[in-house]
């Protein structure tokens, strides 16, 4: 399988790296907060693998599944066939087996890592952009928690909208070609010799191009390229 | 390959803009490649 747009551009680190932010931000605060409650002096010279241990087998957990239902989510891509399935299916083996490293580092390398770099002076610094995302987040969380009954509602009713809508959705995977070109066909009587038929779908050209929408047109006064149209050179077609 | 680069390294600055520590933006830094050369080996292994 080659390197190309289509296996490549498959690739977001934004999936890729969220198992690993989960971890390392989980780990963190974990060891703000002991670092708060004992005191940065005293927690710099603590021993902290059972701790990150610990957090660790949790939101491993967590990671592993949140990274298996997206792998899985990809399972429809393998059962492609024809065009659509030489098309799709290196995006999904590129991003399965991305995915599937990454899981495997963000469950071993991460908590390793962090181990050695955060091994002091661990201080959740004040992030204001993180602020400005808070207060948008906490408001809208505050109004669907005063509002749960109208808030289920909705999300009922959405969930229905997209289910409804999906019927407008196309089963075909490949996008349609129209180029607008027209294909026009024109069979000529067995008995017409070589030179009339040259002459005929010469004027057919012309006659073709007069009309002001034609861009161009090119002709051809042959056999059909394709083996199962029996046709002879009387068949003539213009594109 | 440059769009990759390019891509690495855009999501290292979303990360550190968010996390604000250099450290954890390492962290997550060096999983990007690290997944990559797992999925080349394992792509490689498959064709």
């Amino acid at each position: 399988m080659s390197a190309n747009l289509l296996s490549m551009g498959a690739i977001d680190f934004g999936i890729i790296i969220d198992g690993a932010v989960v971890m390392v931000e989980g780990i963190f605060v974990m060891l703000d907060h002991k670092a708060k409650h004992f005191g940065m002096e005293k927690f710099n010279r603590m021993a902290k693998l059972g701790w990150i241990k610990k957090t660790g087998g949790e939101l491993g957990k967590a990671v592993f599944f949140s990274k298996l239902i997206i792998i899985i989510s990809l399972i429809p891509i393998f059962s492609f066939q024809k065009v659509e399935g030489k098309m799709f299916s290196p995006l999904a083996w590129t991003l399965g087996f991305a995915l599937l490293g990454a899981l495997l580092f963000t469950l071993t390398l991460v908590p390793v890592l962090t181990s050695i770099l955060l091994n002091k002076n661990v201080r959740e610094k004040h992030n204001p952009v993180v602020n400005f995302f808070n207060r948008i987040v906490m408001g809208g969380f505050n109004w669907t928690y005063g509002h749960k009954k109208l808030s289920l509602i909705i999300a009922v009713l959405f969930m229905g909208a997209s289910f409804g809508s999906a019927k407008f959705l196309g089963s075909e995977f490949l996008p349609q070609l129209n180029e607008g070109a027209l294909w026009v066909e024109a069979k000529l009587p067995m008995s017409m010799s070589l030179n009339e038929t040259v002459e005929f779908v010469r004027k057919f050209r012309k006659e073709l191009g007069s009309f002001p929408e034609v861009n161009g047109c090119c002709r051809r006064r042959a056999a059909p390229t394709t083996a199962q149209t029996p046709a002879g050179s009387t068949m003539c077609s213009a594109r | 390959m440059h769009n990759l680069l390019e891509g690495i390294v855009f999501v290292t600055v979303i990360v550190f803009l968010f996390m604000a520590d250099w450290r954890t933006t390492l962290i997550v830094g060096i999983i990007i490649p690290l997944s990559l050369l797992f999925a080349f080996i394992c792509l490689k292994l498959k064709a």
